[in-house]
């Protein structure tokens, strides 16, 4: 499903060079729920934006169901990351002056889709984070969990294989992180969507089908877990 | 599919297929582009607001200069057909050492020559302006008509409109018959508001004549159709006779089509060249050797208007100068101005351009997303500035020197308001939508616009 081989990042500043990933390797199975740890800055958010190919590595391959990306357009790059991919921010990135319905059918805007169906595909995802109720309010009316899950819906509205989540529940109490992690685990076993999560939380972690700890641009530790 | 635009050049039917196919994905494109403006526009409501108020002023502003050139260039009642004629101008004769002598024609030369060529389809002619002003008297007030000798072609150059009655015939000239065109004003002052004129007498100290018609006002800027009373030259009292070239009409040339007024132009140099300088019948005639005299096409007689003076050639030139410094003033600067109010619109939702990328938007999408927007925008902003200018161009009508002109928005302008904002619309929308829509996605999400 997800294959990094050989992955390297380097980033060239004026005066210096920053190593932020250095030779990674990776398997993500299909419908597996993989969890990423690591300190800050240890380069967990600039393997999440080569995987989603938001950024492109110095070095290495990334092969997604089973295409390998390396070579490809940006409007070859937009349109595989609009059919296989969905992402989730730590900092939610909705558009504010969007309604939370608009904000959620904006993946399906660049899809050549009638209104009336971005409109239904747009309710069922709100529906199934539990905000069908508040398709028109804006964010600015909505608490940091009932935003992160608008951002989760726009993330599955056209109903990706892959959910990248860069610290989904970072911004939120242990509640509100809860209610998002729960929404996670649930499109995972129902629609067997693979999910690669990067966690501060070594509880929500514990949670998924395997943790995979990065230090300085390296795997360190990898664990599964049985549940 | 449009009908009958198939077999021409690929006569194959998946080529139709295709067409059909973009235009369908294209239209539905254009639509939800015009929406999402719509969702756009309607966030920030302070800064549309301000980015309208810059917009509509520049184009305000711009479309009042832009009728102003307009009514200067298209010079409107009565001189629609203007572009198509040549006004004749500094006739001159010299004795070759040095002494000149440059004026208006004469009846003579008009008639005897000028009339004689082949491509105009009308030669007027009519005395200079504040040449003949004269005195009538109603009640105990004085009135200073200026007065305006013309020949009938006169009337058929210019497309006058009658308020009540005609133009005198030619009949009437070859009769020298004692006949008035009378401007509206004239009318009112001498007779009263909104009197009927014809057929009544005014009374002036050059003679008495008959009103057979009253015509619109003009105003005082259009020099050659400008005037309070028109007659008959034939009724003149002097420079009937001579049988000279210099006089104190001005002739006009107007050719059926416009594309004839250089063939008309060239004729007319023929007839100069080829011309015998009469016999002298007054002193100062004796010894003129050469005789010289120019035409003046719309845009020459813009040119020398503005600058005084000059050769029409060079007057020509200096004129396309001060209109290419024009255009750089009004059109680049508020394009730059704009531009920056623009950018800075852009610039402000680089998350929301690197969310969109993250979900599958591509540069060009994004990019024609916000060209688009610019375009909305300044089309609204073109159509208050529209409004705007019609208010401003109200009061600048009602100054002294455009008295009688007709300044308003007419299509030309109207036009020219479109294709500004359009240009307007692209070009400042087109610099920060490129920059943008090539921006790294991870750079942009964290606001970044480096
Ligand atoms: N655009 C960038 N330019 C230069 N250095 C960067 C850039 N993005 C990240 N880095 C550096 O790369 C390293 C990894 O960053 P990141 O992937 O954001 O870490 P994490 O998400 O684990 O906190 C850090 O040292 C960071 O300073
Ligand atoms: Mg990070």
């Amino acid at each position: 499903m997800i294959s990094l081989q050989n992955v390297e990042k380097v980033y060239q500043t004026t005066s210096i060079e920053t190593v932020a990933l250095d030779g990674i390797n990776l398997e993500v199975q299909q419908g597996e729920f993989l969890s990423i740890m690591g300190p800050s800055g240890c380069g967990k958010s600039t393997l999440l934006n080569i995987m989603g190919l938001l950024d492109e590595p110095s070095a290495g391959d990334v092969i997604l169901n089973g295409s390998k990306i390396t070579g490809y357009s940006n409007k070859q790059l937009a349109r595989f990351r609009n059919q296989n991919i969905g992402f989730i921010f730590q900092s939610y990135h909705l558009i504010n002056d969007l309604k939370v319905i608009d904000n959620v059918e904006l993946p399906l805007l660049y899809r050549n889709m009638s209104r009336k169906e971005r409109y239904d595909l747009s309710v069922e995802a709100l529906t199934k984070v539990g905000l069908k109720n508040r398709i028109d309010h804006f964010p600015n009316q909505l608490s940091g969990g009932q935003r992160q899950r608008v951002a989760i819906a726009r993330a599955i509205v056209g109903k990706p294989t892959i959910i990248l989540a860069d610290e989904p529940t970072g911004n939120l109490d242990s509640r509100m992180g809860n209610e998002i992690m729960d929404i996670l685990l649930k499109l995972n076993e129902e629609e067997g969507t693979t999910i690669v999560m990067v966690t501060h939380d070594e509880s929500m972690a514990l949670k998924t089908h395997r943790l995979a700890r990065l230090f300085d641009g390296t795997w360190v530790e990898e664990k599964a877990f049985q549940h | 599919m449009v009908p009958g635009s198939k077999k021409r050049l690929f006569n194959t039917k998946s080529f139709d297929q295709f067409i059909l196919t973009q235009f369908i994905i294209s239209s539905i494109m254009i639509r939800n582009y015009i929406k999402l403006t719509w969702k756009v526009l309607g966030r920030n409501k302070f800064f549309t607001f301000i980015s309208l108020f810059g917009i509509s002023l520049t184009i305000g502003i711009l479309l009042v200069v832009a009728s102003l050139f307009d009514n200067m260039v298209n010079p409107s009642y009565p001189e629609e057909n203007r572009a198509r004629s040549l006004h004749l101008m500094n006739l001159k004769l010299e004795d070759g050492q040095g002494a000149s002598w440059i004026d208006d024609a004469t009846p003579y030369f008009i008639n005897d020559f000028v009339s004689k060529l082949e491509t105009p389809e009308a030669v007027g002619m009519v005395s200079k302006p504040e040449k003949h002003i004269c005195l009538s008297f109603v009640g105990n007030n004085k009135l200073k008509l200026d007065l305006r000798y013309a020949n009938q072609a006169f009337w058929d150059i210019y497309t006058f409109d009658f308020i009540e009655g005609g133009p005198f015939q030619q009949s009437n000239v070859d009769n020298r018959d004692l006949v008035a065109v009378i401007s509206k004003k004239t009318r009112d002052e001498y007779f009263g508001v909104n009197q009927s004129a014809v057929g009544k007498m005014i009374n002036t100290d050059y003679d008495r004549f008959r009103v057979i018609g009253v015509v619109e006002d003009v105003a005082k800027s259009q020099t050659v159709t400008y005037g309070d009373l028109f007659v008959p030259y034939t009724t003149a009292k002097g420079g009937l006779d001579s049988k000279h070239f210099l006089g104190e009409y001005i002739g006009i040339l107007m050719a059926a089509r416009k594309r004839d007024v250089k063939k008309m132009e060239t004729e007319y140099q023929a007839l100069i060249d080829r011309l015998d300088i009469p016999a002298p019948t007054e002193s100062w005639q004796k010894n003129l050797k050469i005789f010289t005299s120019e035409t003046l096409t719309l845009m020459e007689s813009i040119a020398i208007n503005i600058f005084w003076g000059d050769q029409k050639e060079s007057a020509a030139r200096n004129l396309r100068l001060l209109i290419v410094i024009a255009i750089l003033l009004f059109l680049l600067l508020p394009a730059l101005n704009l531009v920056n109010l623009n950018a800075s619109r852009i610039f402000e939702r680089s998350s929301e351009v690197g969310v969109r990328k993250a979900f599958g938007a591509t540069p060009k999408t994004l990019m024609v997303q916000f060209i688009v927007e610019n375009i909305i925008l300044t089309l609204i902003g073109g159509l208050i500035g529209l409004l705007l200018a019609f208010c401003i161009l109200q009061v600048v009508e009602s100054a002294e020197f455009f008295q009688n002109a007709s300044l308003g928005i007419n299509y030309r302008v109207f036009v020219f308001g479109l294709l500004l904002s359009t240009f307007f619309g692209v070009m400042s929308g087109v610099l920060p939508a490129r920059r943008m829509s090539k921006l790294n996605i991870v750079n942009a999400l964290n606001g970044k616009i480096v």
